[in-house]
């Protein structure tokens, strides 16, 4: 019983924080067909500037999420003013995104290395203390994760759902050349979905940072899960991807509990990878729409 | 003679190397309905693609209500009052009839116009006004057409280019689809209309270009038809 | 690809036996040796993406698993390095067939993302590989090595039977055989009825099939021959060093050598080769920045996809004017649309 809590409560918080982080990827993916290399990066500078704004400039730790997305969401908006935007509609230009955003990221990872240093550090904004279920011992911070990614969640579905612009993001990724049509500036709408996705990934990298550590190649793993998460799901499907994102917490949390740490990542490799050749839309791809 | 509504004058225009369109010259009167015919692949989308800026004109100008269209980009033009009913329909798929209206008002400013607008939309289409929670992308071939057709009359527009309505239509859906196009004829919009069939086309507008190898090959009023029947026979094989 | 491109094997061959008669330098040689076998790589994970037209990320996950079978099986079993140099390409090639299966079976960004994880994992299990295999002097040694690699095996034992001014020339001379042999076979898949007709496969795949052409058997020889010879590279690179670590799985090292694909260029199948050439040089001249040695790769290889999308090769074809006209044609294309 005393397991089965512990498997919970490590694998909801960690399905919370693929959650977020896979949204990012998601988005970019579904809205603007960018597949976002970068995104291990743009966690990496939220998570510092989080722990910058708290430990340098002095302000509450907490403040910390807001500069994390604010700082996050202006490179990711840079990203595409400075480099991507002359990429579309080139010959070859998903390999050519690809590649860019690699090179972004190995860049951005460099300079901070450069300017931080590669020790990692505490990341400020987090909680201390806990609760105990029965006799299990939940952090509060692991209760604070959950909840910061349900209403993070809920933001979202509200502005894509409910709001002229999420109208206009999803008019952009379902038909661009309509979209332009009806008057709608894809340009802006592009910059959008670029700063949301940014803010989503910096925010990201604060939860990542905060049950660990904050180090400049700390946000190669959770890209590399937002990747599994994505191709799972289907690229662009934001709600099936929210789906496995809980599950594969879960799965990662009982994997890590009954065999070992090392080899969560492998076996659900394996396990996507037979998913994929049975369905190479993913879960919840629709056949046929699967992009190229 | 009163100013024309749309003006294009010697516009060039084509993808990549090649040049689709030589030289065409039409224009639309304010309140006329003016079709364009031709057959298939000779330059009509090409023309109506040119006119909302999805391609730029490589010489030539196009003039829409006493301005130069060049620098303006295909939304900019949406927002002077071209309304375009794409070849195709182009809805967004996985958006409900609503919601497709709703990006089709985008461009007007306050929640409550666009209420208005929409309203007027669902009058003109009642079978529309019923299912609104609906995924364009179950929708039948007709009520495809309509929805597409009110989109572009969800905002304020002076001209509204209809491109090959009856394209993949049953003869009776065609039907349907011209006496909604007559009816909004009858509230004082103006229709820029590509059709394959002269026939159609003759009984529903008053002023013809036929557009064939990318030039305009003939002109006339609907009455002219049946004089240049033999013309309009070699380009149509009609 | 015409004719003129088996012109580009003399002209190799010439420079690599040029080298060591001008430049003799043992450090020279050594950073050559190196340079041949990240061109051996690059010119054959670009054959993956424009023959079988699928932008795999396994590349190097190949190479390791070339380095690591010569290093466990010289190191574990004692076998020669020169019978695990072959052996380590027929391993190679195994696995590169059933990852190219796979991935055929994919579309583009899905085979990016699962190549990427799947090789990620492997460095992963490599490097938390603690469990003995055997251990040697009191020391525990894993079956991979674990995070500090293998380093207790032999090398390819040139300065057995060279005497010394000229005993680094031999891994040298090996690493230029390797990347020769893996050019005249790349340039025998690019002028196959396969390779020529793949153009035409990419832009319509049912013309292809009524031609006869199956697409999914050539995708995956070209994933066999691809993987065979960068397993080769491994192997070469992990004799060469006598340490094989998991390394070479890392990020920074993929950029490295995809940056050389980038800057050469793909379109020409000597392209990458150039790539290594001038990415090796910059390392070289660069290396007093050491630290922002990323910053300054990943920089350059910005300013190429922005300006020369196709590398430098495709800067240089652009003198020959009909290719000119070619990509004008598109260029014009592109703003058309």
């Amino acid at each position: 019983m005393e397991s089965i809590i512990q498997i919970f409560v490590s694998g909801l918080t960690l399905g919370a924080m693929y959650a977020v982080g896979t949204v990012s990827l998601s988005l970019l993916w579904g809205a603007v067909n960018v597949l976002n290399m970068a995104h291990g990066a743009l966690l990496v500078i939220g998570g510092y500037a989080s722990w910058y704004t708290a430990t340098r400039l002095g302000i509450p730790p907490f403040l910390g999420y807001f500069s994390a997305a604010l700082v996050s969401a202006t490179m990711a908006v840079l990203m595409y003013l400075l480099i991507l935007r002359w990429l579309k509609g080139r010959r070859g230009a998903d390999v050519l995104i690809i590649v860019a955003t690699f090179a972004i990221a190995m860049i951005l990872e460099n300079v901070v290395l450069n300017v931080f240093g590669g020790y990692a550090v505490a990341q400020p904004a987090k909680l201390s203390g806990g609760v105990y279920i029965s006799s299990v011992f939940v952090p509060a911070q692991n209760i604070l994760i959950m909840v910061l990614a349900l209403v993070l969640m809920a933001l979202l579905a509200l502005i894509l759902q409910r709001t002229a612009l999420g109208r206009s993001i999803r008019a952009v990724a379902q038909n661009s050349q309509a979209a332009v049509l009806m008057g709608i500036k894809v340009q802006h709408t592009y910059i959008a979905v670029y700063a949301i996705a940014g803010a989503f990934a910096g925010f990201s990298g604060v939860l990542w940072s905060s049950i660990s550590t904050l180090s400049p190649t700390m946000g190669f793993d959770p890209m590399l899960k937002a990747f599994v998460i994505c191709v799972a799901a289907g690229l662009g499907q934001i709600g099936g991807a929210l789906a496995v994102a809980i599950l594969l917490g879960l799965a990662e949390a009982a994997i890590q509990y009954y065999v070992g740490v090392r080899f969560a990542l492998p076996f659900l490799l394996l396990a996507v990878v037979a998913l994929l050749i049975v369905r190479p839309q993913g879960l919840f791809g629709i056949h046929g729409k699967a992009r190229q | 003679m009163t100013q024309p509504l749309l003006e294009i004058k010697d516009i060039c225009a084509g993808y990549g190397e090649r040049d689709v369109l030589h030289d065409v010259s039409i224009s639309v009167m304010g309140g006329e309905f003016t079709a364009v015919i031709g057959p298939n692949g000779h330059g009509k989308t090409t023309l109506m693609r040119a006119i909302c800026g999805l391609i730029p004109a490589r010489s030539g100008r196009v003039i829409f209500d006493g301005r130069d269209m060049a620098a303006m980009d295909p939304a900019a033009r949406r927002v002077a009052g071209i309304a375009m009913v794409p070849q195709g329909d182009l809805l967004f798929p996985d958006m409900t009839i609503r919601e497709n209206l709703l990006i089709g008002s985008n461009i007007e400013k306050s929640a409550a116009r666009r209420a208005d607008k929409i309203a007027k939309v669902f009058e003109i289409f009642p079978a529309l006004a019923s299912r609104q929670k609906q995924v364009a992308y179950t929708l039948s071939g007709g009520e495809r057409r309509m929805l597409s057709i009110g989109r572009a009359l969800a905002a304020d527009s002076k001209l509204l280019i209809v491109d090959e309505p009856s394209l993949g239509l049953s003869p009776r859906l065609v039907d349907d689809v011209y006496a909604a196009l007559t009816s909004l004829g009858e509230i004082g919009v103006t229709i820029l209309l590509v059709e394959e069939n002269v026939t159609r086309a003759q009984d529903f507008t008053e002023q013809l270009y036929l557009v064939d190898q990318g030039k305009v090959a003939w002109s006339g009023t609907a009455q002219d038809v049946d004089s240049a029947a033999g013309i309009l026979s070699t380009y149509l094989g009609a | 690809m015409k004719k003129e491109s088996y012109i580009v094997l003399p002209i190799l061959a010439v420079l690599c036996i040029a080298l060591p008669l001008f430049y003799g330098d043992r450090y020279v040689i050594g950073q050559a040796t190196v340079a041949l076998i990240w061109a051996t790589v690059a010119l054959n994970w670009n054959l993956v993406f424009s023959m079988a037209g699928v932008f795999s990320l396994a590349q190097l996950a190949f190479f390791a698993v070339g380095g690591y079978t010569l290093a466990v099986l010289n190191g574990h079993f004692g076998i020669s390095t020169w019978i695990a140099l072959p052996v380590a390409g027929l391993v190679t090639m195994m696995v590169g067939m059933l990852s190219g299966a796979a991935c055929l079976r994919l579309r583009g960004a899905y085979v990016a993302l699962l190549t990427l994880a799947l090789s990620q994992a492997l460095y992963l299990l490599i490097v938390t590989d603690t469990a003995c295999f055997r251990t040697e002097g009191g020391n525990c040694i894993p079956f991979t090595g674990g995070s500090r690699g293998l380093s207790r095996y032999e090398d390819f034992g040139f300065r057995e039977f060279l005497p010394y001014p000229v005993s680094h020339i031999g891994d040298y001379g090996l690493a230029a055989a390797l990347l020769i042999v893996s050019l005249f076979v790349a340039i025998l898949v690019s002028r196959s009825p396969f390779g020529l007709g793949f153009r035409s496969i990419r832009d319509n795949e049912q013309y292809a099939r009524a031609r006869g052409l199956n697409r999914f058997r050539f995708q995956l020889s070209v994933f066999a021959i691809s993987a065979a010879f960068t397993g080769m590279a491994g192997a070469l690179y992990a004799g060469h060093f006598r340490v094989m670590g998991p390394n070479v799985l890392r990020l920074d090292v993929m950029l490295f050598v995809f940056a050389m694909i980038v800057v050469g260029g793909g379109l020409k199948i000597w392209g990458p080769l150039l790539g290594a050439a001038i990415i090796t040089v910059l390392r070289e001249v660069s290396v007093s920045f050491d630290s922002w040695q990323p910053t300054i790769l990943g920089g350059i290889m910005l300013v190429v996809i922005l300006l020369a999308p196709q590398g430098v090769s495709g800067l240089l074809a652009l003198v020959d004017p009909r290719q000119r006209a070619g990509s004008r044609l598109e260029r014009r294309k592109r703003e058309g649309i």
